[in-house]
């Protein structure tokens, strides 16, 4: 009796504990994983995380059209000129345009925000000293030309336009040079403070931030861009993806992003989720270092290798809705991108190859991130090339220890990503069609592949102004380096994410940054 | 024939405590010190660069020396690490290079959430333990002992990570009972004033009954779960003590006496274990604080074992060594103050 | 009078052949199983057939199929493998290194003693998953790094143990005649000592093995365990909590097996130490 009382209770008890869910009115409630973040300060941030929070707490000059990433809209800067020789841009500044904290915005602040960049010198750096750009004479380089223009120079053998697109990635955020130094330590251009929170003019602004928990943003009303129509933006963080999709299935969250295939088709037919796959510009391949053995370095096997790459296998089997077929350096949707797939899986002509060059007995080590997708890939691949006789090994690793094991030419192929750092096929282009032989770290470098008819062509392909021309030259670099080179490019990736179905107004474009939260609706 | 009473005169000198613990301060130390050289050698070992996390893949080598040398890794590792206990003696324990942020700042941020869910988890498994294995002795041999004893072996040998995702399943997904991961819903992350860092304290503490509600919510699943592993080993540890103790000619004597099973187990078996009691609740919370790593994996809780979790994925020495540093010296502490504790209750031990 | 004492001895002598009985045969089946796994698994346990993913347990697979459409039954057959290795490897690094320093820190006293306590101290303060994490972390995920790993936080207790023995021995009769007749030192510590203090080791060794099994799986769940495709209880878990809320059936079959070795060893530890007990009873 005593114990039916007991149980009784208990039932009740957690009937009135029982939890319900929905999000607060007036919050978007996105389910992530922040557990990338490492600093907001856009002279640092470079993760996923980060680049898309800056898109919505700062602006730039210029920016990407939503809709067609393609072409530049001016921003904070209303129009530009190029100089005569080619090798200098002057901004006029967007009239009565003010930051979050109402400073306006001024010459100076574009000032601080680039040259800090090249002074803090952080991971992002690298995007802006292509232009030659250095601590030394960066102060030399941007000049105040009157009360609302700036004029930039570089030495750098590139042109006006590609340095538009550079001025159009989030390390070009344009920060309150004011607010920032007011919380300056120790001569750091308001880094540490930065790293949690934000001083810019994009539509929301940090309210809080606990680090690997939760990003608050609230409304910023003076953004030259419109206040947002939300007017609390959360991002949580979720580690797990399985987790994303429960929450946004019970309606705990509104946008559940980085879903795998699996969650994914789960949602297909629940009532008030509208799963949406997002094609962006990140390549998967499998890239051989060629200094590690001799049959790595042969490009027979590089040849058999692209017929032993299960293609479809992995892009509508196993992780059906998250891949397409892409077998070339520059995602489909970039300039001058080669959208041909010549190469299927095919066992035995890979057999047919290798036997030809006398290759036999082939075995290596794949060393990979242990996360998904990554490792999903290597084991679909590890099973694909054993039918054409290869033998792989795979080594599952932190993904500090894939990039460190990279940078010392430790490994003997790896399955890994790339992502564009700025919106301008030279970002893929560099990556893996030149080998400038001075340590600068490319794709070909960390192969161990020498290329210097490639490179020299890559370099003339930048510094063109005429887009078609750069277009044809791109095409003809991507037919070259999809025929014979040390990687097998198969996959190009879709992000998978779901939304409420009461939610409208949600952009998102190719670039990672490419994350629009202003014009959401629900 | 020894029949053996709960000690009396209480008049415990405590100078001799003060100088018994003195003693013990050294020998921790020494403890702290091992294992603080033990992870940072560990750590250092990481095939994982540091500097390259930092610079990034695309900076040139000037600027990786420079920053290399800003971390202070050129030097040997004796000296990096008589830099670090110097730092340390300051309160100085570095940045964190995944957070950006202080690791102490990290450390007092996900420590009291670690130690609510490790405490309430106790609370719970140690009253539960405790009155299982009470009853166990009491009847023995009967269907509430072998339920027991059924239960306690399971919840021994059940992986705490497998029964966490099972009850995500059941009671979140399946029955909403559950409120989802993390310590409070959306609604009150900002809302909520962090005063002591532990949720149930700062949400009644704000007066809002929603959200203290909501905290419980949250809170109840992974407490459970926990608690359930907490009650396995607490009851095997002590039901075996108990009946230990009950085998014993004493109790037979006295048994043989005509006293009643109440005088028994509380004038007799109860204070006799007293010091087992102290020590098997102390393992127990100890390994509550260790398994942390996984619990808080899988119900995604913002404490010290997903710091840590996060941080030896980020290759993060700074971190690893703090949140290390905190979970061994709680280790060390703990096992310190159960030496004490059953020292102070049990004369046979002086 | 005395009849409640007889008659919980009669019960625990009863409970105490029990658990060795059912522990002993679980351990038989286990190791059955890792033997002959390639007789016994109906499918290749690294076969993938992408169209056969993610299928619920029906009367060709089981245990049903898992993301890359791999048998799960196959797979957990496999998965006793590594399990036993490890189990294997970790008694060899554990029980001799920690009975050597008790023994030796209980037997020569003095500061020798000091210092071996004081180290086995130190590891036991280690916190031994996170040390285990760390360690596998560094050195790179395989069955040898996992066992050496766990085996570093491991062996303490088997050295105080044998150290507390070994105090106790001390003065008993048996020693007593053995140094009367000359024995002392090294062959004394192997020849007398040991053999003695080698039951509870025993015992000690079958109770700790439940919740090494249990950590070696969490090592796997968190990424750290063996290398894929090899199939590994741990590491089916965390693949299987990814699909957890719909394919149920990938994460629970890999826990149970997880689960049931565990128990396995638990009974055998439980059921050997009411063995030791009675002895010293009588």
């Amino acid at each position: 009796m005593k114990k039916t009382l007991i149980s009784l209770l208990f039932t009740a008890s957690l009937t009135a504990l029982s939890a319900h869910s929905a999000t607060p009115p007036n919050t978007l409630v996105v389910a992530q994983s922040l557990d990338d973040a490492i600093s907001f300060d856009p002279a640092q941030g470079f993760e996923t995380s980060t680049v898309q929070a800056f898109t919505n707490l700062y602006q730039r000059l210029l920016q990407s059209d939503p809709a067609h990433p393609v072409d530049l809209r001016p921003t904070l800067a209303t129009h530009w000129q190029a100089g005569s020789d080619n090798r200098s841009l002057t901004f006029t500044l967007r009239d009565g345009a003010t930051f979050a904290s109402g400073n306006p915005i001024r010459p100076e602040d574009v000032i601080f925000s680039l040259s800090r960049v090249i002074k803090l010198n952080l991971e992002p750096s690298f995007v802006l000293t292509q232009l030659g750009w250095n601590a030394k004479n960066i102060d030399s380089q941007l000049t105040k030309t009157s009360a609302n223009q700036v004029t930039l120079h570089w030495d750098a053998a590139v042109s006006p336009a590609f340095v538009l697109s550079l001025l159009s990635a989030p390390v070009a955020s344009i920060v309150d040079e004011k607010e920032a130094l007011s919380h300056q330590v120790n001569n750091d251009f308001g880094h540490q403070w930065l790293s949690s929170h934000s001083a810019g003019s994009g539509p929301y602004q940090i309210r809080r931030y606990v680090p690997h928990e939760v990003l608050l943003m609230t409304a910023n009303p003076r953004s030259p861009a419109g206040a947002p129509k939300l007017s609390t933006l959360l991002i949580k963080n979720v580690p797990e993806a399985a987790t994303r999709r429960l929450l946004i299935e019970q309606g705990d969250a509104d946008i559940a992003r980085n879903l795998g295939s699996d969650q994914f088709s789960a949602l297909q037919h629940k009532p008030g989720v509208t799963p949406v796959s997002v094609p962006i510009a990140s390549l998967y391949y499998l890239l051989f270092n060629t200094q590690s053995s001799a049959t790595l370095k042969n490009p027979a096997f590089w040849e058999a290798s692209r017929y032993l790459f299960d293609y479809d296998g992995i892009a509508n089997g196993l992780l059906k809705g998250q891949f397409s077929i892409h077998q070339s350096f520059l995602p489909s949707g970039y300039l001058g991108a080669l959208n041909d797939t010549p190469y299927t899986y095919n066992p035995e002509k890979a057999k047919a190859i290798l036997a030809k060059a006398g290759l036999t007995n082939i075995s290596f080590k794949v060393v990979v991130n242990n996360q998904p997708p990554y490792l999903d890939i290597a084991q679909a691949l590890q099973a694909s090339f054993a039918k054409g006789g290869v033998k792989i090994e795979l080594i599952p690793s932190l993904s500090s220890e894939v990039t460190a094991k990279m940078a010392s030419h430790q490994f003997d192929a790896t399955v890994t990503s790339w992502g564009p750092d700025y919106f301008d096929p030279n970002t893929n282009a560099a990556a893996f069609a030149t080998n400038p032989e001075d340590g600068s770290s490319t794709l070909a470098y960390r192969a161990g592949w020498h290329i210097p008819e490639l490179t020299a062509e890559t370099h003339k392909a930048v510094a063109l102004t005429d887009n078609a021309q750069r277009a044809a030259l791109y095409e003809k670099l991507q037919r070259q380096v999809q025929k014979s080179s040390p990687y097998v490019i198969g996959l190009q990736a879709h992000q998978l994410i779901a939304l409420r179905s009461n939610i409208k107004g949600y952009q998102q474009g190719m670039n990672p940054d490419m994350v629009y939260y202003s014009q959401v609706t629900k | 024939m020894v029949v053996s009473a709960p000690n009396s005169g209480r008049s415990m000198p405590v100078r001799r405590l003060i100088q018994r613990l003195a003693g013990n301060l050294f020998s921790l130390m020494i403890t702290l010190l091992g294992l603080l050289a033990f992870t940072f050698t560990l750590s250092h070992l990481s095939p994982v660069d540091p500097v390259l996390q930092l610079v990034g893949d695309h900076a040139t080598a000037s600027t990786y020396a420079q920053v290399r040398h800003q971390l202070g890794l050129d030097h040997s590792l004796p000296v990096q690490f008589w830099h670090y206990l110097q730092q340390l003696g300051q309160g100085n324990l570095g940045v964190s290079q995944s957070t950006g942020q202080p690791v102490a700042n990290d450390l007092l941020r996900t420590f009291p959430a670690t130690f609510e869910l490790a405490t309430c988890a106790l609370i719970l498994g140690a009253s539960c333990g405790i009155g299982l294995a009470l009853i166990s002795i009491w009847h023995p041999k009967s269907w509430i002992d072998h339920i027991a004893r059924v239960i306690s072996l399971l919840g021994y040998s059940v992986p705490v990570f497998w029964i966490g995702l099972l009850g995500l399943l059941l009671f979140y997904a399946g029955l909403h009972w559950s409120a989802g991961p993390g310590q409070l819903d959306d609604l009150y992350v900002y809302t909520l004033e962090p005063k002591t860092g532990l949720v149930l304290i700062d949400s009644w503490l704000s007066g809002d009954r929603e959200m203290f509600i909501n905290a419980l919510q949250h809170l109840w699943l992974p407490v459970a779960i926990l608690g359930l592993l907490s009650m396995a080993s607490i009851t095997r540890l002590l039901r075996a003590a108990l009946l230990e103790e009950n085998s014993k000619e004493y109790v037979t004597l006295a048994r043989a006496k005509g006293a009643s099973r109440w005088r028994i187990v509380w004038h007799h078996l109860l204070p006799n274990t007293r010091g087992t009691l102290i020590t098997v609740v102390m393992l127990s919370y100890v390994s509550l604080l260790e398994g942390a790593v996984l619990t808080e994996s899988v119900f995604a809780w913002p404490g010290l074992g997903r710091y840590l979790t996060n941080a030896l994925f980020a290759s993060d020495i700074p971190a690893i060594l703090g949140a290390t540093l905190v979970i061994g010296s709680c280790f060390i502490i703990i096992n310190a103050l159960t030496d004490a504790l059953v020292w102070l209750t049990d004369p046979r031990t002086r | 009078m005395t009849e409640t004492s007889l008659p919980l001895r009669a019960v625990r002598r009863d409970k105490r052949r029990w658990l060795l009985i059912i522990g002993y045969s679980l351990l038989g089946l286990l190791i059955a199983m890792a033997l002959f796994a390639p007789w016994v698994s109906p499918y290749d346990p690294n076969a993938q057939v992408m169209a056969d993913r993610l299928l619920p347990p029906d009367s060709h697979h089981w245990f049903g199929t898992d993301g890359f459409g791999r048998d799960l039954l196959s797979r957990v057959i496999y998965g006793t493998r590594p399990t036993l290795l490890l189990v294997v490897f970790i008694l060899i690094l554990t029980v001799p290194v920690g009975m050597t320093v008790g023994i030796a820190a209980g037997y020569l006293g003095g500061w020798v003693e000091r210092i071996l306590m004081r180290i086995t101290d130190i590891f036991l303060a280690l916190p031994s998953l996170v040390i285990a994490l760390a360690m596998v972390a560094v050195l790179g995920p395989s069955i040898l790094n996992g066992a050496l790993a766990l085996a570093l936080t491991s062996w303490p207790p088997f050295a105080r143990q044998a150290r507390a023995e070994t105090q106790q021995l001390r003065r008993s009769d048996y020693l007593a005649a053995a140094k009367m007749q000359g024995i002392q030192g090294l062959p004394l510590m192997f020849g007398h000592l040991l053999p003695l203090c080698l039951p509870s080791a025993v015992v000690r060794a079958a109770l700790s093995l439940g919740g090494i099994i249990l950590s070696a799986a969490g090592l796997g769940f968190l990424g750290m365990g063996v290398q894929p495709p090899t199939a590994e209880w741990g590491s089916m878990v965390a693949e299987g909590g990814k699909v957890i809320f719909d394919q149920w059936w990938v994460a629970a079959a890999p826990g149970g097996a997880i689960l049931l070795a565990s128990l396995t060893f638990n009974f055998i530890g439980d059921g050997l130490r009411d063995r030791l007990d009675s002895r010293h009873d009588s």
